[in-house]
């Protein structure tokens, strides 16, 4: 009989929902049904029975095509890799768990490499501008059970984040807010008309490139200080009426996304946007929130923080001091200015997202990736090896984009023989111990 | 990472000879006495094999506790990664170590420990768990190397015991608390700003212990005395841990003796040999007369008047070392304030059901006349304390000051 296993967390965005449920076949190597989950969660949980599944660890031939190794062939590679090479870049770790990552860092310090996460080239510019002027937040639940003002600011969880509307932002009925949607009010901001502008109240269409403008535009009103007559391709009494039901709310917060961190602009429009809450907190409550994308880089995050003090781009190449600064110890600048030696993959897949001038660069080095699947970045690596599904196929902690630690669940086993990350790691690890002990490759 | 270090330590003999021994708990007051320890405990004699520890200069006495400090858990690495310029003073790997240390006032679990270990500490409470971050907090304890840390679960602005004690239920309170003790792995009842940190979710406070709490009908004095109460009936080791209304502002004092005024009455009862119902944390911060910056003075004889009295109730003092800190508590409306005050970067961080943090770096200039007051007041707290077993010295690392910073160079104390 097919069972039914509930709680499940998902594993795909930084929503985390934890309420999946999969029936999984007799023999527990199938997951035959996913309920709750949106499409996109819901095909995350499929890639399990994917034909054609990678079970084994591939090396590149010279003839450029991949041949079948043993797990402890390619932890020797890797093992031998790292410890040539002075500077590694280590990447990725955003859909593993945080114990994986906690043995990563510690190759590492021992390799001297550059453990660096997907907030690099995605909400970097936020962790920036809070390391400049803080920021004012809650978890999702506060925002389920008592904010009644709403605000999407160049993000659009209609496609990005699916049920982020439905579990926490628009619709549930809290405990202070009992009338669900019909007691917030939902304001989208956007250069473009988003499937999320359609549920808000107020849809504002500023001028691309016109962030700043119109979040300083806000402080400005805030503040009762005179606008012009137009900022950013919103009219001032539009800016004045909005500014003024913010303050009329009891609990208001701002959800931003890509559309504030990688426009003109950046950080300091993440910074602005702060301040404008800050600002709004003397009036009511208000606080402001990323909209982590992908999965467990809110964890990565916290890792690196509680053990070198930064949350991305963590340079341990000296070996005895972690070092820390943007467009120098990135992944994306090391690689466009070919400073690294090797490229260690794990968990993330940068060929499908670094610029194409780094990705150009890093096919040059010797590269290991460490992930379940075939991806662009497993194509233009020497090794790679293939591993358990965290969240679906071995368990482990992972946190949401409110830094909510979750322990995730497995729901199947991994095709026979498969190593987890964590355990693939730990094989690096000791094999990197007996290389040094002897006095390295 | 410490996984290997007891069962080395099982394994050998040691004997620390010709230090100065403090044993309280036996009177041993300074002799200069050899110690020997076999398989980790302390024996009458070591064989011929045991190692030699010379301790000559030295004091030899039981590691030190560290009672109430932030060293794990959501804010505490918010103020960690929030702030890269704290890695920037002192960030290095020493020899003999095998993890990288940074930062200097809110140091990385490694240093944390590493530090702790040096100046003889063996043990660091964290004092406030939020239950729905606690395994975030015991991810850190877990990568904590050397000391052994706990965690005090925060209950005084929780919608389920509001609602119990509102009511009356001492008996339900306990078995909330003891199921989220059970689910946490929190070792003691911990209270921040009763009610006021409920009240910070609609961006209110509660300064006073009469002042009502927001929506739920009940006063921060109810949430206190209910607390001891429900901590009495299950019988736990430690008593109510409390962080009080008010925190910080001139006038305070105050407050203060009202909320101890609470535990008047109320007896320990519990199997381990515990008289204390209240804990009252970081009390130099409740001790100001005055009514603003300008008029401030001490209220340290006041309180500790009071303190001294009461047989029931035991103090932490919470000294102010003048340095730069990173301020963290589950005082959120307080880091408002504070932010406020210096206007540097503010985090803040609401969570459902319970507590709400926040984080502010401050430097307590010495120069500063308020800041110097402070630091005296500290002392006056512990000198004024007639029985020094109810009064422990605490610098609440890193809310205002870092204890890690704090003359690492004078070796084991």
């Amino acid at each position: 009989m097919p069972k039914v296993v509930t709680d499940i967390i998902c594993p795909f965005c930084g929503t985390l929902c934890d309420d999946i449920e999969c029936t999984v076949s007799d023999d527990n190597k199938t997951i035959l049904q996913v309920r709750n989950a949106c499409a996109i969660g819901a095909e995350k949980f499929n890639h399990q029975k994917l034909p054609g599944r990678v079970t084994r660890p591939r090396m590149r031939q010279p003839d450029g095509s991949f041949k079948e190794v043993s797990y402890d062939d390619a932890i020797d590679w890797t093992a031998k890799m790292l410890v040539k090479s002075r500077k590694t870049l280590m990447y990725g770790w955003a859909s593993t768990s945080c114990q994986a990552m906690s043995i990563g860092h510690e190759i590492a310090e021992k390799v001297g490499g550059i453990v660096d996460n997907c907030a690099t080239v995605c909400h970097g510019s936020s962790l920036i501008a809070i390391e400049d002027v803080g920021v004012p937040s809650c978890t999702l639940g506060e925002v389920k059970n008592r904010a009644d003002r709403v605000v999407f600011w160049g993000c659009n969880p209609a496609h990005a984040h699916p049920r982020h509307m439905s579990r926490y932002s628009i619709f549930p009925r809290g405990f202070f807010t009992v009338k669900g949607h019909k007691g917030r009010k939902i304001y989208v901001v956007d250069c473009r008309y988003t499937d999320t502008a359609k549920v808000a109240d107020t849809f504002v269409q500023v001028k691309q490139g016109y962030d700043y403008e119109l979040l300083n535009a806000f402080r400005t009103a805030a503040r009762g200080e005179a606008l012009p007559d137009e900022v950013g391709g919103v009219p001032k009494e539009k800016i004045i009426e909005i500014v003024e039901e913010l303050k009329q709310g009891r609990f208001g917060i701002i959800f931003f996304g890509m559309g504030l961190t990688h426009t003109m602009g950046r950080n300091h429009n993440i910074d602005i946007a702060i301040n404008l809450t800050r600002d709004m907190n003397d009036f009511t409550k208000f606080n402001i929130m990323a909209m982590r994308g992908h999965w467990n880089v809110t964890g990565s995050g916290q890792v690196l923080g509680w053990q070198y003090g930064f949350p991305y781009a963590v340079d341990l190449s000296r070996r005895d001091q972690a070092r820390h600064q943007t467009g120098e110890t990135t992944s994306v600048d090391l690689l466009n200015r070919n400073e690294v030696e090797a490229c260690f993959y794990i968990a993330t897949d940068p060929g499908a997202h670094f610029p194409i001038d780094a990705m150009v660069s890093s096919s040059k080095k010797p590269t290991v990736t460490i992930d379940p699947h075939i991806n662009c970045t497993t194509e233009i690596s020497d090794i790679h090896i293939p591993v358990a599904m965290v969240g679906v196929e071995t368990g482990g902690c992972a946190y949401r984009m409110d830094n909510v630690p979750i322990e995730t669940r497995k729901v199947v086993d991994a095709p026979e023989g498969m190593l987890t990350d964590e355990e693939v790691l730990t094989r690096i690890n000791k094999r990197v111990d007996e290389l040094l002990a002897a006095g390295g490759v | 990472m410490s996984s290997s270090q007891p069962e080395a330590f099982k394994m050998s003999e040691y004997i620390i000879k010709n230090g100065h021994v403090f044993d309280p708990t036996q009177g041993i007051k300074g002799d200069k006495t050899d110690i020997a320890i076999k398989d980790g405990k302390i024996v009458d004699k070591a064989g011929s094999g045991a190692k030699v520890i010379d301790a000559k200069g030295k004091t030899v006495m039981a590691g030190a506790l560290e009672v109430h400090a932030h060293v794990a858990g959501p804010k505490v690495n918010a103020g960690r990664w929030y702030r890269p310029e704290d890695k920037h003073f002192d960030s290095h790997k020493k020899p003999g170590i095998t993890r990288i240390e940074g930062g200097k006032s809110i140091p990385t679990v490694f240093k944390t420990g590493y530090e702790y270990a040096r100046m003889g500490f063996t043990f660091a409470m964290e004092a406030a768990m939020p239950p729905l971050y606690a395994r975030h907090v015991h991810e850190e304890i877990h990568d904590t190397p050397i000391i052994d840390e706990g965690a005090l679960p925060v209950f005084g602005n929780n919608w389920f015991i509001l609602e119990y004690i509102k009511n009356e239920e001492i008996e339900n309170t306990a078995a909330y608390i003891s199921w989220i003790l059970r689910q946490t792995k929190g070792y003691g009842v911990k209270c921040v700003n009763p009610g006021g940190t409920e009240a910070w979710a609609w961006g209110l406070n509660c300064l006073s212990i009469h002042d009502p709490v927001p929506y739920f009908d009940i006063t921060p004095a109810e949430i206190i005395t209910g607390l001891i109460k429900a901590n009495e009936f299950l019988g736990l080791p430690h008593s109510m841990h409390l962080h009080q209304n008010n925190l910080g502002n001139p006038g305070n004092y105050t407050t203060t003796i009202d909320s101890l005024k609470l535990a008047e009455g109320l007896k320990a009862k519990n199997n381990f040999g515990r008289e204390q119902v209240l804990h009252s944390t970081h009390i130099q911060f409740h001790s100001y007369k005055g009514t603003n910056w300008g008029d401030f003075e001490s209220g340290a004889k006041e309180v500790m008047d009071y303190v001294n009295k009461q047989k029931n109730l035991t103090i932490d003092t919470g000294n102010v070392t003048l340095d730069e800190t990173t301020t963290m508590t589950a005082d959120g409306p307080f880091e408002h304030h504070l932010h406020s005050l210096n206007h540097l970067k503010w985090f803040n961080v609401d969570v459902e059901l319970e507590t709400a943090a926040g984080i502010v770096p401050f430097i307590y200039d010495p120069d500063n006349a308020v800041f110097a007051s402070q630091w005296a007041v500290g002392l006056e707290i512990a000198l004024y304390a007639k029985d020094p077993m109810r009064c422990f010295i605490t610098t609440d690392h890193p809310l205002p000051a870092c204890l890690l910073v704090a003359d690492v160079q004078e070796g084991p104390r």
